[in-house]
């Protein structure tokens, strides 16, 4: 079956070799903000994974089927953030209504996640690239998974970090940088999986 | 305020990337090259003082309401006009800075200055602080970039170094020596001003312009803001 | 709630955004107008002259129409010089940093001969694989045919990129064939 492969192959790149946070540093901001505590960063990962994928959900088809065949190219930059801003309201109204459970260890990062450049960055990709929309949808997913994988592995370094004792004018964000410096040298790790496994 | 130290506090001693620390995707993403870093810089800039000037206009007339809609509308508008002109202009920048130039319209130095400046200040001291502010953004993008084309690719806006370029330390122009470099710069600025500075200690919400959206204080506060959802 | 509370917490909002959204858009399709038409002729100034990079001897192009499922999966565009100076293939190959991201184009000569190679874009380890752009190994391929590709000499350190790169160049000597074929 040559297009799971094909989709696993888009999965794989855009959670290894093309990692959001670490290798083309879009979601900066969570990634740092949010990374102190691991249930954070995990609750945080959820939200953005969900979003990404809604996102890509109505994005895809607005840019395909509105934008695009009317000539209104031009407008995406502007549609897609006040679509992205729009339903995340949204999904954070339905989600309190009817599966409050899911709101309350989800709701409170979803209003963090309107203006990240990760999200963002999923829709514009997805078009840039010409994916067909299960191409997007895998894409997206991917590239949530790789910001989780981000998360988790810097959450549990920033907890070694706080026992450190770097010097004074170190403290707080230029060690983590520096520490985000080094996660981000253990992704190159991966860069030739996606060649290897489906080469 | 003296119109002066509007537009140079932005240079100095609110510079938007190493003492506020916004902005830091594009700081990072663009300052492999001293080219893509003065694009960058120049297309924020841009963007800026045009979204600065637009809501310190309509600051009356917007409800506070939909501030938020509203300035991500004029903002996203600006960075689409960028976008075309460069796309028409200059073809070659819109390579070199690919989905990055879009994603000027999430850049948080644009959206926290329309929402902490521009939307209390008169018009000509809100392009006084677009202007500073654009100009720190880009001097600390160019600096970034000096270093790390310097090192990594051994050449300065793709003249070469003598020395420097038969030795590249390839790391620097790749994601980790992006990391490093602002994290040393950071610790520089930190150790110059010893303190002075209005530091941020951590990267939580305070300075944070997406505070707006989610009405917390802090990113730390997140805990606590869960339990009180839980307990509704 | 008053009449004049109903229109300051909705009406006025409301109408101010949307007046906002208009002008904003009529601003951008208005600018739009302008510079379409200028994006378009730069897009395709650039094209033209990467083709006329790898292939200075023609004096201009046309595409050349043939079925996709006939050629490789990687070629995007075949053209044909206008004088019959030989062919031009653009192509999207694998690479070491992800399936189709080694973007190429190609020249290819009446004969069957490489003219020269350029690669447009890429996303491989920046100081190895990236070299594959650079003129030390691709120049190799010059003046080469399909029987000449044995002998290039693959980067050290990056010898599965230089590999791909070889690939791409043979799917461009494949298409031409086929382009020929079609006539």
């Amino acid at each position: 079956m040559i297009t799971i492969k094909g989709l696993i192959a888009i999965l794989l790149t855009a959670t290894f070799i093309n990692n959001y946070v670490l290798q083309q540093f879009l979601g900066i901001c969570p990634f740092l903000g949010v990374s102190k505590k691991l249930d954070q960063a995990t609750g945080m990962s959820i939200a953005v994974i969900f979003v990404m994928m809604i996102a890509t959900l109505v994005t895809w088809p607005i840019q395909t089927f509105l934008l695009t065949p009317n000539g209104l190219g031009y407008m995406q930059t502007i549609v897609f953030i006040l679509v992205i801003a729009a339903l995340v309201q949204l999904v954070e109204m339905v989600l309190k209504r009817y599966i409050p459970a899911l709101h309350a260890s989800l709701g409170v990062y979803l209003p963090l996640i309107t203006t990240n450049c990760a999200v963002l960055g999923v829709c514009i990709n997805n078009i840039d690239s010409e994916f067909t929309f299960a191409q997007a949808m895998f894409n997206a997913f991917g590239s949530g998974l790789g910001f989780l994988i981000a998360m988790l592995m810097f959450a549990g370094i920033r907890q070694h970090i706080e026992d450190c004792d770097p010097p004074e004018s170190f403290k707080g964000l230029p060690i983590t940088l520096i520490s985000a410096g080094i996660v981000s040298i253990s992704f190159f790790g991966f860069a030739g999986i996606v060649d290897n496994l489906f080469g | 305020m003296n119109k002066l130290s509007v537009l140079t506090k932005g240079i100095i001693k609110e510079n938007p990337v190493l003492v506020l620390v916004l902005g830091t995707c594009p700081t990072l993403a663009t300052s492999t090259g001293v080219t893509s870093a003065l694009g960058m810089g120049a297309a924020t800039t841009a963007v800026l003082i045009c979204s600065n000037i637009a809501i310190s206009i309509l600051k009356k007339v917007i409800p506070d309401k939909v501030r938020i809609p509203c300035y991500i509308v004029v903002i996203a508008s600006f960075v689409t006009l960028v976008q075309m002109i460069v796309k028409a202009y200059a073809p070659a920048l819109n390579t070199a800075l690919g989905i990055y130039l879009p994603l000027i319209v999430v850049n948080c130095i644009i959206l926290g200055r329309a929402e902490m400046f521009a939307s209390k200040n008169s018009v000509v001291d809100s392009a006084l602080d677009g202007i500073g502010m654009g100009i720190g953004f880009t001097l600390t993008l160019l600096l970034m970039a000096t270093i790390r084309e310097a090192f990594g690719a051994g050449t300065w806006a793709g003249i070469p170094i003598p020395v420097l370029i038969d030795h590249p330390i390839s790391i620097f122009t790749m994601a980790p020596g992006g990391f490093a470099v602002y994290g040393l710069l950071i610790a520089i600025v930190i150790k110059l001003t010893s303190g002075k500075a209005p530091r941020r200690k951590s990267f939580d919400c305070e300075a944070c312009p997406s505070a707006a959206f989610c009405g917390r204080g802090s990113c730390d506060d997140l805990d606590l803001s869960k339990k009180e959802v839980a307990a509704e | 709630m008053t009449e004049s509370n109903v229109r300051k917490d909705f009406v006025m909002p409301i109408a101010v955004l949307t007046i906002i959204c208009l002008v904003m858009a009529v601003l951008l399709a208005l600018t739009n107008n302008v510079t379409a038409p200028i994006i378009e002729e730069a897009e395709k100034a650039a094209a033209a002259e990467a083709r006329a990079e790898v292939m200075p001897q023609a004096d201009g192009f046309e595409p050349v129409d043939v079925a996709a499922e006939d050629l490789p999966g990687s070629v995007i565009d075949v053209y044909k010089a206008t004088n019959g100076a030989g062919y031009v293939v653009q192509l999207a190959g694998d690479g070491y940093g992800g399936k189709k991201t080694l973007k190429v184009i190609v020249g290819v000569d009446a004969d069957g001969f490489i003219t020269d190679t350029k690669v447009m874009s890429h996303s491989e380890t920046p100081g190895l694989g990236s070299r594959v752009a650079e003129a030390d190994f691709n120049d190799q391929f010059n003046g080469l045919d399909e029987s000449g590709l044995s002998g290039i000499v693959t980067i050290s350190g990056a010898t599965i990129s230089s590999n791909h790169y070889i690939d791409t160049v043979k799917d461009a000597l494949a298409a031409v064939e086929t382009a020929k074929g079609a006539e």
